[in-house]
């Protein structure tokens, strides 16, 4: 059994935003239930001595719990990377200062937009000018900037701009990641799915740029996985290289695994992570091939995509082993097709709550 | 890549040794790499100061390598580090 590399650390679930295409799951944890920062302390300590080498800071937003700064003190004393995941409100100069005297290594930003009145209408909320500033505030106190843009139908065709304001913030990254549909993205589908025609021409204009930029601003375009034709790889195999703790102290193989309604995932207030990444029967769920079946049991692609992603397999027929919907081969693929034959509407969504802001 | 320039890692990449394999690696936002000793020999000397030629003479005076094959090694790392934005960019 390999080790761990990353923890992804989901602090809290609240957050001043409310965009539609939101990744955390419909039941948003409250504050009530969050970890408390002692216990995070002891479960950075573990995933260090477990093999961890990278923390990202994420949410809900992470800037809202209160003893952020400690936990990257922990990471940096424990020799891991940290990186903060963050829609940037509250983002001042002075709270970025203290981070990186916290040992902070890098800080990723999301924008919803290239321009304010897009973004936003998409964040729910008037934010798109304070992110801009943080985005300069990052910087100034010297700490490297990525920034992270969810792209969809009502954004992907402003690539362009989109790109160029990255360049002009002087990110040295900018992940254009299509909406994957879990969470309140997949509540919101019809409003959120581009077109073949937007995702086609999406794929041209990064190409252009990455072939202008070079290594000067990394591109990194995440694929959107409905309108392919095989399923994007499982992370690198399921309970391999990553796991997930989120707000309430649940540990899970990926960020997404909880649209699998019978798994049971472990917590860290019950368990130590090495017995968790060892032993628990949710990480040993899907490793290896014994679990799947065919088309997959018999594909040599099993390789590189592991069956793709079980997490989506749930979420669309409510059985977690069956192959990716997305898969050319899948006997479910006619559920993808379906979603992408359906009148689309786009904008038409229901932004998720912003919880305990 | 001109032998003028100055490498160095750049500020986003951490090197330092794992704690679990006791071995080299880098590390960035996006990953670890893990090094081999004679990678991690060459970052050393990586420090923005050193040109290449530097470099190269230095790894001569503590390995007992061709010159020629200490060359190929210093490029070929840097160009992978580069290509993958791992090398501070000006100098
Ligand atoms: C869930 S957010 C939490 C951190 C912070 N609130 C933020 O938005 O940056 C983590 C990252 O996932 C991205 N994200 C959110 N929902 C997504 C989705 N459905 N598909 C792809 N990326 C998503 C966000 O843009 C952000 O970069
Ligand atoms: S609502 Fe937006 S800003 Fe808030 S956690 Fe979700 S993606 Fe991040
Ligand atoms: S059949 Fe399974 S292993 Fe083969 S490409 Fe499709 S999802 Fe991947």
């Amino acid at each position: 059994m390999s080790r761990p590399y990353g923890l992804l650390a989901e602090l809290t679930h609240r957050c001043p935003l409310r965009c539609p295409y939101c990744s955390n799951p419909l039941e948003l944890a409250a504050r009530r239930e969050e970890l408390p920062p002692a216990e995070w302390q002891r479960v950075l300590a573990e995933a260090a001595a477990l093999g961890v080498v990278q923390v990202g800071f994420s949410g809900g937003e992470p800037l809202l719990y209160e003893g952020l700064e400690l936990l990257i003190e922990t990471a940096r004393r424990e020799g891991m990377y940290s990186n903060l995941i963050t829609s940037a409100v509250g983002l001042t100069p002075a709270r970025a200062a203290r981070l990186r005297a916290a040992g902070l290594d890098a800080v990723q930003i999301s924008l919803q937009a290239d321009e304010a009145e897009v973004g936003d209408a998409v964040a729910g909320a008037r934010v798109h000018a304070a992110k801009l500033a943080a985005a300069a505030a990052v910087r100034d106190a010297g700490l490297p900037l990525g920034l992270n843009v969810v792209l969809h139908a009502g954004t992907i065709d402003r690539l362009d701009g989109i790109i160029r304001l990255a360049e002009s913030l002087g990110a040295i990254r900018l992940e254009l990641a299509n909406v994957q549909f879990y969470g309140w993205a997949h509540a919101n589908r019809a409003a959120l799915l581009p077109t073949r025609e937007q995702v086609d021409r999406a794929a041209e204009v990064v190409a252009a740029h990455a072939e202008r930029l070079g290594p000067r601003l990394a591109l990194i375009y995440v694929l959107p996985d409905y309108h392919e034709r095989r399923p994007k790889p499982c992370l690198h195999g399921w309970g391999s290289r990553a796991l997930t703790v989120n707000p309430r102290g649940d540990v899970l193989p990926c960020q997404a695994a909880n649209a699998i309604p019978d798994l049971e995932f472990p917590n860290v207030r019950d368990h130590d992570l090495a017995w968790i990444w060892r032993e628990s029967a949710a990480f040993n769920r899907f490793r290896g091939f014994e679990w799947m079946p065919e088309p997959c049991r018999s594909c040599p692609e099993r390789e590189r995509d592991f069956g793709g992603c079980r997490c989506q397999a749930a979420l669309l027929t409510g059985d977690a082993t069956r192959t990716d919907p997305v898969c050319e081969f899948a006997p479910d693929r006619g559920l993808i097709d379906a979603v992408l034959a359906a009148p689309a509407a786009p904008g038409d969504w229901r932004y998720r709550p912003a919880a305990g802001a | 890549m001109p032998s003028t320039m100055r490498p160095e890692l750049a500020p986003h990449v951490r090197r330092q040794i794992d704690r679990v394999s006791g071995r080299p690696m880098l590390l960035h936002p996006e990953g670890a790499v893990e090094l081999s000793e004679s990678a991690d020999a060459i970052l050393a000397l990586c420090d923005g100061a050193r040109g290449v030629e530097e470099i190269i003479a230095a790894l001569a005076a503590e390995f007992d390598a061709p010159e020629a094959t200490l060359r190929a090694d210093v490029e070929s790392l840097l160009a992978a580090l580069a290509g993958r934005g791992l090398l501070k960019s000006s100098s």
